[in-house]
């Protein structure tokens, strides 16, 4: 269980992170999504104790993480792919962990073969690429076997087969009844990851609830025709356009309907003899909602183009 | 690479019947692991090893006086090099993770920043001791084979190895100190030759300046090293370096709780 009360991080007069309360609960995957510089990063830091914030507070089980006895056996974090000395070898990386937390220096073999880098165990940390960087902070997260995992942008330089492998452990890991909270900027595998998704921008907080809440929400079910009758789609539009539909043609041969059920849209055009191939209730996308919470709040957009560059 | 692996209990102690905190043992632990895995360490220890049995000989060399004590090498050794050598490894274990961001690591593991500080501290003071006790025997030995006359007591030649240990662990800590201040390495050293040798000329020249200059690491490293001088004898000498690694260690752990890592 990880607590945000209040959390607040000003450098001079820039307001980094603002005022954000929320509980990430356990027994799920939580994402924390925001475009570039909106304060993830500076979040997570200062719930670990790196960034002291300006006010609030960040709690684990009602503690902060300063005060933990064991801090690596209560939370295990990777902030940072590079966060190991790179002239000391992988293993006794984790070895000088382990020791800092009374941790069993056999769990060291044991995370190292769980993320897969047995076989490197011995290589200096500085010859990794990033992907095997990102493994041996994972390594270092499951070090102490904590209840409470950060991870910051953890599939960054992880090859297709390894973003399915963080996929399946962090699911597991949250199915274990631990809380798990992850921040990336790939929406489609915060989509497909997270249980639960905070979304920030500019250091507030946009939307906090259960990911297909986030998704759908303020989304409007939209409905998409198509068919070879151009002439017939057009006076289809027209009839749905009579029943309080918005209607949008994005090719001659394709409707974007909304406001009126999928049902209502195919018995319209049965009765009209349109010829449809396609009619299919459009999924909202995370991309769209996440479009629409931060076009207010991107930081580093291009003038006017706010709504298709935010954060992506 | 199996998921299952990973999810195992760890082999420490089960949840709830975890002992208590690994604290300070647990820093100091990890802190021996982080020292002894560089290879630095190493050289920077054959360094002062080589640097010592170098300065002895040619101390012994030089010298032609029938009541020399074969420790006296060893001393000139201490004050001339070994000691900044040994310095050197002390401030490595600061600025060095600083310099490759490894530090976010020990600060996740200890988070509690004068425990880490602390650590540090005791740990390089003790290394630096015993290596400054090693190298000191070391340049006995050379002294005592390259001295043409001496006069061997020894009681003197053990309290002259004592000494290189002590200075050396001392200047250790007082470096440990400005590195957390400074964080980098040519900051550290810049700051670090400054007090010991910049600070003590410019204040030289100063009407009344050589009573300052005699209370600064450099002119109570020289007192403890002669048995004391006009102002003060041993002891006082040995307490203002005391003063100083601690006054350094406190000014290196306000700025470490203070700063953002």
């Amino acid at each position: 269980m990880l607590t945000l009360r209040g959390l607040t991080k000003r450098y001079g007069g820039k307001t980094v992170v603002d005022d954000l309360t929320l509980e990430v609960a356990p027994g799920k995957v939580t994402g924390f999504l925001g475009p570039n510089g909106a304060g993830k990063s500076t979040t997570m830091r200062m719930v670990v104790g790196l960034d002291e914030p300006t006010s609030g507070a960040a709690l684990i089980r009602g503690t902060p993480y300063a005060e933990l006895a064991h801090p690596l056996r209560v939370v295990g974090a990777l902030l940072d792919a590079r966060a190991a000395h790179p002239r000391r070898t992988a293993q006794q990386h984790l070895l000088a962990m382990a020791r800092s937390n009374g941790i069993s220096a056999r769990r060291v073999p044991e995370v190292l073969d769980a993320v897969g880098l047995t076989q490197v165990a011995g290589k200096r940390a500085g010859s990794f690429s990033l992907g095997m960087a990102q493994r041996l902070g994972i390594a270092g997260a499951l070090l102490g076997d904590p209840e409470v995992l950060l991870l910051d942008e953890p599939v960054n330089g992880l090859d297709p087969d390894g973003v399915l492998w963080v996929r399946t452990l962090l699911r597991s890991l949250a199915a274990e009844g631990r809380t798990v909270f992850l921040s990336s900027h790939l929406m489609s595998e915060m989509e497909l990851t997270a249980d639960r998704l905070v979304v920030i921008g500019r250091g507030r907080l946009l939307a906090d609830g259960p990911t297909a809440e986030v998704v759908g929400a303020g989304a409007g079910r939209t409905v998409c025709v198509r068919g070879p009758q151009h002439g017939g789609l057009a006076a289809l539009a027209d009839r749905l356009r009579r029943e309080g539909a918005e209607v949008a043609r994005p090719a001659p041969d394709e409707l974007s309907v909304s406001g009126v059920p999928l049902e209502r849209v195919g018995d319209l055009a049965h009765e009209g003899h349109v010829h449809l191939y396609e009619l299919r209730a459009a999924e909202a996308s995370l991309e769209e909602a996440y479009m629409r919470l931060t076009s207010q709040s991107v930081e580093y957009a291009q003038e006017g183009r706010t709504d298709l560059e935010a954060g992506v | 690479m199996t998921v299952a692996a990973a999810l195992a209990p760890p082999t420490a102690a089960p949840r709830g019947t975890r002992s208590r905190s690994a604290g300070l043992r647990g820093a100091l632990a990890a802190e021996w692991t982080k020292l002894v895995s560089l290879r630095s360490t190493w050289y920077l220890l054959l360094g002062a090893a080589v640097l010592t049995g170098v300065i002895a000989s040619a101390a012994g060399v030089l010298t032609h006086d029938p009541a020399a004590s074969p420790g006296d090498p060893a001393v000139i050794a201490e004050l001339n090099g070994l000691g900044l050598v040994l310095a050197a490894l002390a401030m490595l274990s600061v600025t060095g993770e600083y310099a490759t961001g490894s530090v976010r690591t020990s600060l996740l593991c200890v988070p509690r920043r004068g425990r880490l500080l602390a650590a540090k501290t005791l740990l390089l003071s003790a290394v630096t001791f015993v290596a400054g006790l090693v190298c000191g025997l070391l340049a006995v030995v050379c002294g005592a084979l390259t001295l043409e006359e001496s006069t061997f007591d020894a009681a003197t030649v053990c309290g002259q190895v004592f000494l290189v240990g002590t200075h050396a662990a001392l200047l250790s800590v007082m470096t440990v100190g400005l590195a957390a201040v400074v964080r980098r390495s040519a900051g550290t050293v810049t700051a670090l030759f400054g007090l010991l040798f910049l600070v003590p000329m410019a204040l030289d020249v100063l009407p009344g300046g050589d009573v300052l200059v005699d209370l600064l690491p450099a002119g109570a490293s020289e007192a403890l090293a002669l048995g004391g001088n006009g102002t003060y004898g041993r002891s006082v000498a040995l307490l203002l370096l005391v003063g100083w690694a601690l006054a350094a260690v406190a000014a290196g752990t306000a700025v470490l709780r203070r700063r953002d890592a």
